[in-house]
């Protein structure tokens, strides 16, 4: 590690102009996070379109506070209203809401602020330590290892995060088909373009990403007309005793947070729901998750924080998201031209320690706004969705429009909006629909580069080593969801005891 | 009830992506069969063959083919677990349409769509944005308009003024 590198990486941007932003970026994410019906992924999609013409560095700072307030902001409409704001804050209903009707709402509110922010820096500093490692390794991919790396993202985010792999991986086929709208770029060949020149330059990201998201959660807030009941708070909540006296659980819950992270396109949502039923399946008082257990509380808001810094290890080193937020960062990487992936380490080997201290310092504006903002906030959360959706709903047009000025843009956030509320209905999962929209064209030009390398031999993919072990995991999967892994496990069970049976006879 | 109707959509899900698929595939293949030809003849300005491997048509194929089979997959799937298309009875569509929940959520769609399709670059941002708001805040609301109206304007204004004197954000 080379230190003066890191000084003077951390120099360039050791001011008050970025502590600024990334303090405004975490509030705006605490608000997103904690209004139920806006995203981390939307907010960061929203955010990217309007911070468009800032400066690179800047949007970044913004955009990483927001990732992080984002991620915690959730725990608070989770704990206050029994909804959680964001996905990933699911797993903290379960104790955070039980914990708020037993008037103890500023407890678990501290509790949860204090496990996101050690979950933060578990992840923080697995990114610090995996990175390098990760760069080094990722020097030795080719084509071949981006193609099928980029298929095998794909698939993974389909199979577990949705309880049909089958809807999951026709939810990532999907994205990946959406990306091949467009000119491709090695013959200039429009495809699926129908004759209109608007769509030679593709389907924008973002504005995909803005309808994809926002739109669905518009409908579904504005279709329902709930009364909100928000717990009441009282007091003031500082300390962390009760973190601090469950530090196996913290770190255990922080490295399984950080271990999700790393897969692609899981997200901070599994991170929570593994990790909570990890601690549930090994508590001693297992009994009580679900019924304001501090334990399942610690664990679900460790890890879903966590996942942060490890969504970034694979974002940054391969290029690869690792969390549908991460995905919506890689296109706001791209828009300002940064390219993530091996080479980025050498292209701008100061990028990444100015990222981590970006986020060290969302770490602690996440503990400063979440101390000082639970009040309001409980009050801002009793405003009705139908004021709140449509005020979102403007915010998603100007995030759209401001990138290319097309009112193109904007008809695009309806249409996929609706695409998205139809395939949420029916239960397809958005995350490896965003995989393969972002991994589309990465998928494309190294399959065609690969075949090219090898004069069209398809042995390119099974005579390297790291190929072969990702097609074995593509295998695996495959040969998984048809069950055919359980029926050789059968037959293989039926074949032992009949031995058994055999030489029972014989004696 | 509910179980079976998602089944039901699962159908129809696998059979509308199972179509998909057949229509990625067979235009992408298209794709290739155009490479080789082209391949057959050396392009001069080039002077470099195109060949299958390197057609735009070829990952377009592999996906095609692979959303034929978990379309079919699909549909199958949720056939075997009880699901069909009995849900498509003009009666079950015709309690789907008068719940008040599609009711509201059909009209928060087509305010939205009002307001993209036929307000935006047609009018001033303002106004069309006012309308959007206070036409949504009145009808899904319902309590104080007056106090909605003005919200509805302060609002409007600060999004104009903001991004769009501030920040200097292009509006539509």
């Amino acid at each position: 590690m080379n230190i003066d590198l890191i000084f003077q990486a951390i120099q360039q941007v050791l001011s008050f102009n970025f502590i600024i932003l990334v303090f405004l970026g975490s509030l705006i994410g605490v608000i997103v996070g904690a209004l139920p019906g806006l995203t981390t992924t939307m907010g960061i999609a929203i955010l990217t379109g309007i911070t468009y013409k800032f400066e690179g560095l800047n949007a970044i700072a913004l955009l990483l506070g927001l990732y992080i307030g984002g991620t915690y902001g959730g725990s608070i409409s989770a704990i206050l209203l029994g909804i959680p704001g964001t996905g990933a804050a699911a797993a903290t209903t379960l104790d955070g809401f039980p914990l708020a009707k037993q008037g103890k709402a500023v407890k678990a509110i501290t509790i949860a602020r204090e496990a996101s922010f050690i979950g933060t820096l578990i992840g923080i500093l697995c990114l610090t330590v995996f990175i390098r490692i990760l760069f080094k390794f990722a020097l030795q991919f080719t084509s071949p290892e981006y193609f099928l790396l980029a298929i095998t993202g794909v698939m993974l985010s389909g199979s577990v995060t949705s309880e049909s792999a089958v809807k999951g991986w026709i939810a990532g086929i999907f994205g990946l088909i959406i990306s091949l709208i467009g000119v491709e770029e090695l013959y200039c060949y429009p495809r699926f373009t129908f004759g209109s020149v608007e769509l030679y330059s593709g389907l924008p990201f973002i504005p995909l990403m803005i309808g994809f998201f926002g739109i669905p959660q518009y409908i579904d807030n504005l279709k329902s007309d709930v009364d909100i009941t928000v717990q009441e708070i009282k007091g003031f909540g500082l300390g962390f005793k009760e973190v601090l006296s469950r530090l196996p659980l913290v770190i255990r819950s922080g490295l399984l947070g950080t271990g999700v992270g790393l897969i692609p396109g899981v997200g901070e949502d599994v991170a929570a729901w593994v990790s909570y039923e990890t601690a549930k399946k090994t508590s001693k008082h297992s009994e009580d998750f679900g019924k304001g257990s501090i334990d399942g509380l610690i664990a679900a808001e460790t890890a879903n924080n966590a996942c942060i810094g490890g969504a970034l290890v694979p974002l940054l080193s391969l290029g690869i998201p690792g969390s549908p937020p991460a995905a919506v960062l890689l296109g706001a990487l791209m828009l300002h031209n940064i390219r993530p992936g091996p080479m980025l380490q050498f292209e701008a080997p100061y990028l990444i320690y100015q990222i981590i201290f970006f986020l060290l310092v969302g770490t602690f504006a996440l503990l400063a706004i979440g101390l000082v903002m639970a009040r309001p906030l409980s009050k801002i959360l009793e405003i009705k969705p139908s004021i709140v959706m449509p005020i979102v709903a403007s915010l998603c047009v100007i995030g759209s429009y401001a990138l290319d000025v097309r009112m193109l843009d904007i008809w695009l956030v309806f249409i996929f909006g609706v695409i998205g509320y139809i395939l949420s209905i029916l239960k397809f999962p958005p995350a490896p629909f965003v995989l393969g929209v972002i991994l589309g064209p990465l998928a494309d030009s190294n399959l065609r580069r690969a075949l090219t390398v090898s004069s069209g031999s398809l042995s390119i993919f099974i005579t390297r080593p790291v190929s072969l072990f990702l097609l074995f995991i593509i295998l695996l999967m495959v040969l998984n969801q048809f069950g055919i892994i359980s029926k050789i496990k059968d037959l293989k069970l039926s074949i032992i005891n009949k031995r058994k049976e055999g030489k029972k006879s014989v004696k | 009830m509910k179980k079976v109707n998602l089944l039901g959509g699962d159908i129809l899900a696998g059979i509308f992506f199972f179509i998909l698929g057949i229509f990625c595939a067979y235009t992408s293949f298209l794709m290739i069969l155009e490479s080789i030809n082209k391949g057959k003849v050396e392009t001069k300005m080039i002077g470099f063959y195109e060949t299958w491997f390197t057609s735009p048509g070829l990952l377009g194929t592999l996906l095609g083919i692979i959303m034929i089979l978990l379309g079919a997959c699909l549909a199958i799937q949720a056939i075997r677990k009880g699901g069909n298309l009995k849900f498509i009875s003009w009666l079950k569509i015709k309690s789907i349409i008068i719940s008040l929940e599609f009711k509201r959520g059909l009209l928060a769609l087509i305010l939205f769509g009002i307001y993209v399709f036929g307000l935006l670059g047609r009018i001033h941002y303002y106004i069309a944005t006012f309308l959007f708001l206070s036409s949504v805040m009145l009808i899904f609301y319902r309590k104080s308009p007056f106090k909605l109206i003005f919200i509805c304007a302060i609002v409007s204004f600060l999004l104009t003024f903001f991004f769009g004197k501030v920040a200097r954000i292009p509006l539509p």
